[in-house]
């Protein structure tokens, strides 16, 4: 019996681990999904390989132009996740957002805001070594 | 039946000007349906194991009665084998040669799988995209060693503050222990060590 609880309270941590890694960038997520579908987003998606014709590293880099609802939208997703980040770093120069930089284990998620209102968005998702 | 390479080299020019009788083909069939063949004839052993599948076939399928055909000059369908000898031959050279001239479907491209999308629009041939995702790799490169180094600049600061603290206590230790033992004992009295 007490081996048997033991084996549940494991699966229940292992599977409680991958959960929060899941739950852990589900704002930003859902919100760089969305943008595949909006017309005014430019995007671009990096798959790149290695040799053995495995993914090593998925790039994905959103330009917003004069998009200031998108880029509070982003900044208040950022909010949002920032609990559940390994690392963050955030700059701001007279209130106004300039980097955010977070990682969830191994991806990472970037914003920068340039002068000119235009905002980058990057996200990188290392899977293997190259 | 002489059964030298010789002879069946001899055969063999014979059959592919479409000069064998049927005796004779059946002895190329023979001959390259046995496992030690010389090498220069064996790439010959697949086309002639094909003809001979393909004749026992035509046998088994066969329902009416054979009738005898009376050859007048050049057999009938000695133009037939030479076709479709030529065409399983060059199958054959196809498949040898192939691998030293690899098309664009062997070409090994590390960004397959990747697109843009530009106004709602999503592009997804390499071919034209690859500068801008290079381009795109190397904004994306620069913004990751920025972040890196607001990283490094913001946890700095203690790593630093630990380094000093650890080379004094360093210097300290090497300057007590240049005096003698009673000195020493005094001077660690002294500093609270």
């Amino acid at each position: 019996m007490k081996t048997k609880k033991l084996i549940m309270v494991a699966i229940i941590l292992i599977a409680g681990s991958f959960s929060s890694e899941l739950l852990a960038q589900e704002t930003l997520k859902a919100l760089v999904q969305k943008c595949e579908n909006m017309e005014n987003v430019d995007m671009s998606i990096i798959r790149k390989k290695n040799e053995k014709r495995e993914v090593t590293r998925v790039t994905i880099s959103i330009n917003l132009n004069n998009n200031p609802a998108l880029i509070n939208e982003f900044i208040a997703a950022f909010e949002k996740d920032r609990e559940m980040a390994d690392r963050e770093i955030e700059n701001r120069k007279n209130g106004k957002m300039n980097d955010i930089y977070y990682t969830f284990g191994d991806v990472s998620y970037s914003f920068s805001q340039a002068y000119d209102q235009s905002a980058t968005i990057t996200v990188i998702e290392k899977r293997k070594d190259d | 039946m002489p059964a030298g390479y010789k002879y069946m080299e001899d055969l063999l020019e014979r059959f592919f000007d479409g000069e064998t009788s049927n005796e004779e083909e059946k002895q190329l069939y023979h001959y390259f349906a046995q496992p030690d063949i010389p090498e220069h004839l064996r790439h010959y052993k697949p086309v002639f194991n094909y003809f001979e599948k393909r004749l026992e076939g035509e046998l088994k399928g066969r329902t009416e009665p054979f009738r005898p055909v009376v050859q007048t000059g050049r057999k009938p369908g000695s133009y037939w084998i030479t076709v479709m000898v030529g065409v399983v031959a060059s199958i054959l050279i196809l498949l040898m040669v192939r691998p030293l001239f690899p098309g664009d479907d062997d070409k090994f491209n590390p960004y397959e799988g990747s697109y843009i999308i530009r106004n709602g629009e999503r592009i997804t041939d390499i071919n034209i995209i690859k500068p801008e995702l290079e381009a795109t790799l190397q904004k994306v490169l620069q913004q990751e060693e920025r972040m890196n180094r607001m990283l490094m600049y913001l946890t700095e600061p203690e790593d630093q503050f630990d380094l000093i603290g650890q080379s004094i206590a360093n210097q300290r230790e090497s300057i007590i222990n240049a005096f003698p033992d009673d000195i020493k004992k005094e001077v660690r009295k002294i500093i609270g060590m």
